[in-house]
C-alpha cells in the first residue's frame, strides 16, 4: 500500500496524477474498513475468551459477589478463599493424584512403545511397512467409545475395573495410535542424509540414532508427550465407566460429581476448574514454543 | 543387532537395496518387526480383542446375570440388530444425531471460515489478541467447559442469562435453558462449537495465508467481486484443508458425549437428548442390557466407518504428498 502511495511522486507517468485523489480516497476508505474489521476482531476475541475469563475471575470472587443480581465484572475484593475451599473438598487432591498416576503411566508407556515402532516405520524398510502405516492411521479413526462396552466387560472379568492399570490400558487404546503417528512424522522429518553421513563417517547405527535422530527429533518427542498427556488428562468417559469407586476416581470425573452434589459452590467449582485446566494450558504454552523452535530453528542447517 | 550387511536371501535383497533411493533404507531383517511387536501386542489387547468381543456380545443376550452371576450368555444371532433397526428409538436417535452434527459442523466451519478471513484482515496486534484468545480456548480441557457453561447459564446468577435478558433476547433472567429440548440443544451446540472453533480457524487461517496473493490480485483486476474471488481462487486453494477440517469436525461432533451427558441432567425430558452414543450408553450401563447396547455401538461404529474411510484417504494422500516433496 505504501508502494502505491509513493508511485505518483516517483514516476513521471502522466496518468498517475489524475488518479491519485481516487487512490487517496480509496486508501482512507480502506483504513476505515480496516478499523471496522479490527473492532469486529477485538469483539470476537473478547466473546471467545469470555467463558475462560469468567471462570478465572469467578474463582477469585467473594461468595456474596458471586450471588449478585447484577454480575460483578471484576473480582474486587480479590480473594483466594474459593481455592482453599476447593482444596479442602473431599477427594480433590486424591483424584488429582489418581489422574497424575494414570496420565503419567499412559504417556510413558505410549512413548516407549510408540518410539520404537515409529523408528521402524520411519527409518527401516521391511515387508508390511506400508500396511502397518495404514493400520495405524485407520485405528485412529475407530471411535473408541464404541469399545467401552467390551472393555468394561473384559476388565470386569479380569478384576481390573476400579484399578489404575485397567484405565491405563484403556487410555493406551487411543493414545498409542496417534503417538506412533506423530513420532513417525517427526523422525521422518530428520534428513536421512545426516544419518547416512554419520554412518559413512564411522558411526554405528546405534550411534547415528543417539547422536543424530534423537537430538533432532527431541522437540517432536516433547510435543508428542505433551499431546498424549493432554489427551489422557482430558478423558472423561472411560474413567466414568471403568472406575466406580470414588477413591480411585480421576479429576475429570471428580469435577462432575462436584457439580451434582446439592447446592453448587460456584466459587469453589470455578477454582477447581481453573486448577484442572491450568496444567493443560501450561503444557499447551510449552509445546507452542518447543514445536516452533524445533521445527523452524536451524538445527538441521548447522 | 542386525546390521545393513546382514546376509539375506541374495537375489531379492540385492534388488531392494536402493541406497540412494527414496525407500527408508536397506532391508533390516527381523529388527523392525521386533520394534513394532510391542505396539502390535498392545493394540491387539486394547483394540482388536475388544472389537471382536463387541461383535460377539452384540449377538448375545448379555445382562446383569452374565456380568455378575457368571451365567453363560445366550446366542441370539442378528436378532438385536433387527430389533434396533425396526425400533422408533433408533431412528429418532439417528435423526437427532444427524441434525446435531449438521448444525454443529455447519456453524463451526461457517464461522471458522469467516473468522479465518477476519484474521487476515485485522491489524497485527488485533490478530495476536485473537490468536491468543483462540489458543486459550483451544487449550481448555473440554470437560471444563461444562462447569463453566453451567455457571454462565445458571438460572439465578448466570451472566449469560443476565446479558441476554438485558439485550432483550430472553423473556426472563431465570430462564431455564434445559426446560425445552430446543434451547437445551442450543446450549450444547454452543459449547461444542465454541470448543471446536479455534482448531478450525487456525487451520483455515494457515491455509488462507498460503493462497497466492498474485492470483487473488489478478482475479480482482479482472473484475471479480469478493464472492467470485473466494469461489474461484481462494476456495480451490484451501480445498484440501477445508475437506480435512470438515471430515474431522463431523467425526468429532458425531462422537460428542460428555457435553450432552453432563448437561441433559439439568432438565426434564432426558430422552430428547439421546444421540446414538448416549442411547448405547444408557442401554448398556443404565439398563444393564450390554448385548443390545453393544449392537447399537457396532451400528454406530459402522456408520462412522464410512466417514472415517474418507478421512483416512485424505490423510494418506496428504502424507504421500508430503513425502514426495
Amino acid at each position: 500500500m505504501t508502494l502505491l502511495e509513493d508511485r505518483p511522486v516517483t514516476t513521471q507517468s502522466p496518468i498517475s496524477v489524475p488518479r491519485s485523489p481516487v487512490r487517496r480516497r480509496r486508501h482512507t476508505r480502506r483504513i476505515l474498513a480496516g478499523s471496522g474489521w479490527n473492532l469486529l476482531g477485538v469483539l470476537v476475541g473478547l466473546v471467545m475468551i469470555f467463558p475462560v475469563y469468567w471462570m478465572v475471575t469467578s474463582s477469585f470472587k467473594l461468595g456474596v459477589n458471586l450471588r449478585r443480581v447484577d454480575p460483578q465484572w471484576f473480582p474486587a475484593p480479590f480473594t483466594t478463599d474459593s481455592y482453599r475451599r476447593a482444596l479442602e473438598q473431599p477427594r480433590f487432591l486424591g483424584s488429582l493424584l489418581n489422574s497424575l498416576v494414570v496420565v503419567g503411566s499412559t504417556a510413558l508407556i505410549a512413548l516407549v512403545i510408540g518410539f520404537l515402532a515409529a523408528l521402524a516405520l520411519a527409518r527401516m524398510n521391511f515387508t508390511g511397512r506400508k500396511a502397518l502405516v495404514i493400520l495405524v492411521i485407520t485405528i485412529q479413526m475407530v471411535p473408541i467409545e464404541g469399545l467401552i462396552i467390551p472393555m468394561y466387560l473384559m476388565l470386569n472379568k479380569a478384576h481390573l475395573t476400579d484399578k489404575s492399570i485397567g484405565l491405563i490400558l484403556a487410555y493406551l487404546s487411543f493414545v498409542l495410535p496417534f503417538t506412533v503417528w506423530m513420532l513417525r512424522g517427526f523422525i521422518a522429518a530428520v534428513p536421512k542424509d545426516l544419518e547416512e553421513a554419520a554412518m559413512v563417517d564411522g558411526c554405528t547405527r546405534g550411534q547415528a540414532f543417539r547422536r543424530i535422530i534423537l537430538p533432532l527429533a527431541a522437540p517432536g518427542l516433547v510435543a508428542t508427550t505433551v499431546f498424549a498427556v493432554i489427551q489422557a488428562w482430558n478423558e472423561y468417559l472411560f474413567a466414568y465407566v471403568l472406575i466406580k469407586q470414588n477413591t480411585n476416581q480421576t479429576i475429570t470425573v471428580w469435577l462432575d460429581t462436584f457439580i451434582t452434589t446439592k447446592g453448587v459452590d460456584w466459587g469453589a467449582l470455578m477454582a477447581a476448574s481453573t486448577l484442572v485446566a491450568l496444567p493443560i494450558v501450561v503444557l499447551f504454552a510449552i509445546i507452542q514454543r518447543k514445536v516452533a523452535t524445533g521445527l523452524t530453528a536451524g538445527a538441521v542447517k548447522g | 543387532m542386525t546390521t545393513t550387511s546382514a546376509p539375506l536371501p541374495p537375489a531379492p535383497a540385492a534388488t531392494s537395496r536402493r541406497r540412494g533411493g527414496r525407500g527408508p533404507g536397506p532391508r533390516s531383517g527381523f529388527t523392525p518387526w521386533l520394534m513394532v511387536a510391542p505396539l502390535l501386542l498392545v493394540l491387539a489387547v486394547v483394540l482388536a480383542v475388544p472389537l471382536v468381543r463387541l461383535l460377539i456380545v452384540s449377538m448375545q443376550k448379555y445382562g446383569l446375570d452374565q456380568l455378575i452371576g457368571g451365567r453363560t450368555a445366550t446366542f441370539v444371532g442378528l436378532q438385536q440388530y433387527g430389533d434396533i433397526l425396526t425400533s422408533e428409538d433408533f431412528w429418532a436417535a439417528l435423526s437427532r444425531t444427524v441434525q446435531f452434527v449438521v448444525v454443529a459442523v455447519g456453524l463451526t466451519v461457517g464461522l471458522g471460515l469467516a473468522l479465518a478471513h477476519l484474521l487476515a484482515k485485522v491489524a497485527r496486534p488485533v490478530r495476536t489478541f485473537l490468536m491468543l484468545s483462540m489458543v486459550t480456548v483451544w487449550a481448555m480441557p473440554p470437560i471444563i467447559a461444562m462447569p463453566i457453561w453451567r455457571w454462565l447459564i445458571d438460572q439465578r446468577f448466570g451472566v449469560l442469562n443476565y446479558v441476554l435478558f438485558k439485550v432483550g433476547v430472553l423473556p426472563t433472567r431465570t430462564f431455564n435453558w434445559f426446560k425445552e429440548p430446543l434451547t437445551g440443544w442450543m446450549v450444547i451446540t454452543a459449547i461444542v462449537v465454541w470448543g471446536a472453533l479455534p482448531f478450525v480457524v487456525i487451520s483455515l487461517h494457515a491455509a488462507l495465508t498460503g493462497v497466492s496473493k498474485d492470483h487473488v490480485e489478478a482475479a480482482r483486476l479482472d473484475g471479480a467481486g469478493a464472492w467470485r474471488v473466494f469461489r474461484f481462487v481462494t476456495l480451490p486453494a484451501i480445498r484440501p484443508t477445508l475437506m480435512i477440517v470438515i471430515t474431522l469436525s463431523i467425526i468429532w461432533d458425531y462422537r460428542v458425549f460428555a457435553q450432552i451427558w453432563l448437561l441433559r441432567d439439568i432438565g426434564a425430558n432426558k430422552d430428547s437428548y439421546y444421540t446414538i452414543g448416549i442411547w448405547s450408553y444408557v442401554e448398556s450401563f443404565s439398563n444393564k442390557n450390554f448385548g443390545y447396547g453393544a449392537a447399537i455401538a457396532l451400528i454406530s461404529v459402522l456408520l462412522l466407518g464410512v466417514l472415517s474411510a474418507v478421512a483416512v484417504r485424505n490423510v494418506l494422500r496428504s502424507s504421500d504428498e508430503e513425502s514426495r516433496s
